[in-house]
């Protein structure tokens, strides 16, 4: 077993959202929430004690008429690499109940374990996490249609979109059973990707050159894993928090609002 | 009865004086105990706290009432360590308060967090990097180093006093409170410094 996975290289996996694509129509969010069992309240007018793992902002370019411009930009888990593993949400947190997953690049989440000190959503920049102010109350009935494959979570707990771990560990036993150690691209895909109608979504392993998601990112993984495509950009790149998650837009001004540039500062390059 | 407690020069204020400021204390604590019992019953939902306000009460308590509880470790280093005699009328005090902030600190540490019932995986699952994991471990150190020293306080009741061992056990703590005063000091300057810590490795939110 231990030299099988000498055999098998590190996975990265991660994902390129085009932005130039993104229509803004919510089917990511919906997908997410049915694969991986989200609880919702009555009313989800509050979006501060609300959970959705993958969230999709407007953004505008906040000017008139003839020039004024949106934007949709859908936010999963940027499963942060940060400097070897060293995610800012899983250094914090104090009972190891998040970790990055050196295996598949996949920042986890146990449920079980987290006891609710919420430090590692004060650590998250991108406001992925969220925490489970209530106990999950289904409308009668709806416990049928909950995924067997993903628990649902207690109140006072932390949980974050997981890549849809699940799938990857349905794939890998289909491999397994099948003598196969790899997979191929098309086996583990996450629920907001294939739920996506404009195909802005693509999810794959940033370490293998073959998958479409390193061809169209191109990240450069001598250099923090930076984008070399010049459409390419990460949200917040100059922290070094090294997220997997990469954008597409052929628009200056949305590629300049992934991070916090002074007003004068030059033309943004890829890095 | 008392006179010997009671400083030259005081008066004992009425009994309805009394009764009146009690309540009002005691008042403000059960409201504190009845708002304990929502969170844990009711969870954290009865706070108004939300997800881009996730941290409350117990960064509150943590910065102010220890920086005050503190001040019992510092005491009690200029006391034993440095000899400092002046002190002694306040020490007992000092060890008190002390005592109290952080006994709350902890109490309220356990009210602060999602699944209080789990607040032990710190120590089972301890991740080492994380500077919350060292303030639990700091907060519960100085705990039982102010125990220590607060049991010569309990011992020094005149009726404990006339049992020989507890007798004798009060006066070999006082020969040794020195080292517990040491590494109390030495603790608290750790655990100032990773309180301010928590803050400053959130590197992804500068």
């Amino acid at each position: 077993m231990k030299e099988q996975h000498k055999n098998t290289k590190a996975k990265k996996y991660g994902m390129v959202i085009d932005l130039d694509k993104c229509t803004g129509c919510g089917a990511c969010m919906a997908a997410c929430m049915a694969e991986n069992n989200v609880p919702f309240k009555k009313d989800e007018s509050n979006k501060l004690d609300s959970i959705t793992w993958m969230r999709v902002y407007s953004l505008t370019n906040g000017k008139k008429f003839p020039e004024a411009d949106i934007c949709y930009i859908p936010r999963p888990c940027m499963h942060c690499e940060a400097h070897n593993g060293h995610a800012p949400c899983v250094s914090v947190c104090p009972a190891t109940a998040t970790d990055y997953n050196r295996n598949t690049g996949i920042v986890s989440q146990i449920y079980t374990r987290c006891f609710g000190c919420r430090y590692c959503m004060a650590a998250c920049p991108y406001h992925a996490r969220y925490f489970n102010w209530w106990d999950p109350v289904w409308p009668d009935g709806m416990e049928k249609y909950l995924s067997p494959n993903v628990s649902p979570r207690m109140r006072g707990v932390v949980e974050k979109c997981s890549f849809c771990f699940h799938r990857h560990q349905l794939a890998m036993n289909k491999a397994y059973v099948e003598g196969r150690r790899e997979l191929e691209e098309d086996e583990y895909q996450t629920s907001c990707t294939q739920a996506c109608p404009a195909g802005a979504i693509i999810f794959g392993d940033l370490n293998n050159p073959g998958h479409a998601v390193s061809q169209i990112a191109k990240p450069d993984h001598k250099h923090g894993g930076r984008p070399m495509n010049p459409h390419a950009f990460r949200l917040l790149e100059r922290l070094g928090t090294n997220p997997k998650v990469y954008y597409l837009s052929s628009r200056e001004w949305v590629r300049r609002a992934g991070d916090n540039y002074i007003k004068d500062e030059g033309k943004q390059g890829n890095h | 009865m008392d006179s010997a407690l009671i400083p030259e020069g005081v008066k004992r204020c009425s009994f309805g004086k009394f009764i009146f400021w009690i309540i009002v204390v005691g008042a403000v604590l059960l409201w504190g105990v009845f708002a304990m019992l929502l969170c844990w019953f009711k969870g954290l939902n009865q706070t108004n706290m939300n997800d881009a306000y996730g941290f409350a009460m117990w960064i509150w308590a943590d910065l102010a009432v220890i920086a005050l509880g503190g001040g019992a470790f510092f005491t009690g280093l200029l006391r034993y360590i440095f000899g400092k005699d002046e002190l002694k009328n306040i020490i007992n005090y000092a060890v008190l308060i002390g005592f109290i902030c952080y006994s709350s600190a902890l109490l309220i540490l356990a009210i602060d967090i999602g699944q209080p019932l789990r607040g032990w995986f710190i120590f089972w699952h301890a991740n080492v990097h994380s500077m919350l994991t060292e303030v639990a471990f700091c907060l519960s150190c100085y705990f039982a180093v102010l125990t220590i020293e607060y049991i010569p306080l309990i011992l020094e009741n005149r009726q404990i006093d006339r049992v020989p061992f507890f007798h004798n056990l009060s006066h070999n703590m006082h020969g040794i409170m020195a080292i517990f005063a040491a590494t109390g000091a030495f603790l608290s300057f750790f655990h100032q410094g990773s309180l301010g810590g928590v803050a400053g490795v959130l590197f992804g939110r500068p």
